[in-house]
């Protein structure tokens, strides 16, 4: 077995320029394999990270009735008891802060133009406490004092054409089904993490949208910030109970927690990275032809030299060993390249990260991030791309060995 | 010289006069009374013809609809790209059915608030119906005229909450009783909605707007403009006119 190492070692780098051609392929292939995993990995990262900080948070509670109506935003279903509510949620382990919400349709006018917006109505000084949108917004986020003013996303405020400062129409059903209408200044836009809230998000504060919508104090849901856990499924598991408890104690609430949001969030991400894998596994396809047509080559060019081996008493086995290890060879170095090549892709991803912004420009993707996206070290898939690797080469470099095995001494000595 | 002063203060006296100052003294509930008796039907039968103005370009839209009283309506588009779409309005209650996917769908929620195939007319403005005295506190303002038709001003204030629109004005035809201009306001006192009349017509003893036009005024530009024709007042209309069954039919 040495000896045969030994020959498949100088057979492999006997062909220096083809040898590095097939290791390229492969350390491509592998490497964009891992780079595109670790890019998944940090966008199912940031997506879940999304939902905790800028749009659920850990916990949403809001009623049952209002949860089956949901998509049409009504007014209708407010929170009964609401400062009950808060006290039994802060009074949980892990409950860090509460803030009240009110989701509500409009439409968004710059005089021109009208866009429909589903706008939100938050507690400055609170809502902060529970989700970092503020953190993201250029100019300023609302104040506790603050009259009229309104933050949206930089997308929304581009596509109605308006900046910091300018002032806006919004237009809004009141709780009672009457129409309203009022000028609202543009004191923050928000450029974050999240893509729908740059694209669509409208916030005024709880104060003038008690006044805007005559809601006479009603709260159509609650959000709730949770300790931070280091372990996504500890985190997951945190909410999941906070929920079952609230439901258990307050009869008619729905609470989402962080756990089926996530949930929900990882099931779409897996189907949309199954068309990522097929990408992928064409890569590696083309990879594994790479490599068969090299030790198919290999064998070509060297027929009267297997005539020699068997002449020498090589057998057919062996001179088949011979050139599945030439392949293995192949595969190992090609899968240390690649391997190696991921490795200096996900440290780039995961350090600098991946400027979507300036990559993409106004594109809209559709993807769950917007920003820098950054990578994620994942060696479980480092190994799976290595052995695979090893794999394709030993599968791809099977049928060339089988045929140099099964040619006669006679016909490879004369073979030109 | 002279002549020329002369001329012009009969002039401006002529137009003062026609500037609706010698309509009959009635109250504010009596105009609306009469506005209501001349909207009021029994059922009707038309053909109508939306046109929105969209700015860059003009949408428009061909239905057939019959209506009985105020709270109950039919309509089916015949306009190519919408030809089978139809709606059915029953009290508060509006659906919609798409023959493509042969599909009924209620609209709801935040769809109401949207304009109607488009236009500026919201569902809701759509679903608005019943007495306006009964909604609104009804006030007299005074005299103008409009498109040369001297009118009551009338300015009506909700008197309940769930109104689409807190304040309106407007300005009654003083002989013929119909609405030739409309201002809607929200409750900021903002100008939401604006609708002129372009043609009233005649039906035995009854004037009815057969063409109007609709602006929201949180946009600029644009309009959508409601014209009726081939109008057929107290036609009969079958048993199950308005129902959800006719809607799939």
């Amino acid at each position: 077995m040495g000896t045969l190492f030994k020959i498949a070692w100088r057979n492999v780098w006997r062909h220096g320029k083809r040898t590095a051609l097939t290791i390229v392929t492969m350390a491509f292939g592998l490497g964009l394999f891992i780079g595109m995993d670790s890019m998944l990995k940090g966008m199912d990262r940031s997506g879940l990270d999304n939902i905790v900080a800028l749009t659920d948070s850990s916990l949403r509670v809001s009623t049952a009735a209002y949860e089956e109506e949901r998509r049409s935003y009504p007014l209708a279903h407010g929170l009964q008891d609401a400062e009950r509510l808060e006290a039994f949620l802060l009074s949980r382990p892990r409950v860090q802060a509460v803030a009240r919400r009110t989701r509500f349709v409009g439409s968004l006018s710059n005089g021109v133009d009208a866009l429909p917006v589903l706008a939100v109505a938050a507690e400055p000084g609170r809502d902060e406490r529970v989700l970092s949108i503020p953190d993201f917004v250029e100019g300023s986020w609302l104040k506790a004092g603050g009259e009229r003013e309104l933050v949206l996303g930089f997308r929304l405020a581009a596509d109605l054409g308006v900046g910091l400062g300018d002032w806006v129409t919004l237009a809004a059903r009141t709780k009672y089904d009457a129409q309203n209408a009022d000028d609202f200044k543009v004191v923050g836009l928000i450029n974050s993490s999240e893509p729908s809230l740059n694209s669509s998000g409208v916030f005024i504060s709880m104060r003038d949208a008690d006044g805007f919508l005559d809601l006479e104090g009603l709260t159509t849901e609650l959000i709730v910030a949770m300790e931070r856990r280091v372990n996504l499924k500890d985190a997951m598991a945190d909410s999941d109970a906070l929920a079952a408890e609230l439901e258990a104690a307050f009869p008619g609430l729905d609470a989402r927690s962080f756990g089926d949001v996530g949930r929900e969030f990882l099931e779409l991400a897996k189907a949309k990275s199954k068309s990522i894998g097929l990408i992928i596994g064409i890569m590696m396809l083309i990879a594994g032809v790479g490599i068969a047509n090299t030790v198919l080559m290999s064998v070509y060019s060297r027929i009267r030299e297997i005539g020699v081996l068997r002449a020498f008493g090589f057998k057919p086995r062996e001179i088949s060993r011979l050139f599945l290890l030439e392949g293995g060879i192949l595969g190992v170095v090609g899968s240390a390249a690649g391997v190696a090549f991921g490795v200096a892709l996900d440290a780039y991803f995961i350090y600098v990260g991946f400027p979507m912004e300036s990559m993409m420009g106004e594109i809209d993707m559709g993807l769950p991030i917007w920003g820098n996206l950054y990578g994620e070290w994942n060696p479980q898939q480092m190994a799976v791309a290595a052995v695979v690797g090893v794999a394709v080469a030993l599968l791809a470099s099977r049928a060339p060995a089988k045929r140099a095995a099964r040619m006669e001494v006679t016909n490879a000595l004369r073979f030109v | 010289m002279r002549k020329l002063i002369f001329l012009a203060a009969l002039a401006a006296a002529t137009a003062a006069s026609a500037a609706g100052q010698g309509l009959p003294a009635l109250s504010a509930e009596e105009i609306m009374r009469r506005v209501d008796e001349n909207n009021t039907i029994g059922s009707l039968a038309y053909v109508g013809l939306m046109e929105i103005d969209l700015g860059k370009r003009v949408l428009t839209k061909e239905f057939r609809a019959v209506a009985q009283g105020s709270s109950r309506s039919f309509v089916e588009f015949v306009n190519p790209e919408d030809r089978g779409v139809r709606y059915l309005k029953v009290d508060k209650d509006l659906w919609m059915y798409f023959p493509a996917e042969q599909e009924t769908i209620k609209i709801s929620g935040h769809l109401l608030k949207e304009g109607m195939m488009g236009s500026d007319v919201s569902y809701e403005d759509a679903l608005e119906s019943g007495a306006v005295a009964e909604r609104y506190d009804i006030k007299l303002v005074g005299q103008e005229t409009v498109d040369g038709r001297p009118c009551y001003v009338l300015e009506l204030d909700a008197k309940v909450r769930a109104v689409s629109y807190e304040r309106q004005k407007l300005w009654i035809d003083g002989e013929r009783f119909v609405t030739l201009r409309a201002e809607m306001y929200a409750r900021s006192g903002r100008l939401l909605k604006e609708s002129r009349s372009l043609a009233v017509q005649r039906f035995g003893g009854r004037w009815f707007v057969t063409s109007m036009r609709m602006e929201d005024k949180l946009k600029r530009g644009g309009g959508t403009t409601f014209t009726m024709r081939e109008l057929q007042f107290d036609v009969a209309l079958p048993a199950d006119m308005f129902s959800l069954q006719r809607l799939s039919r």
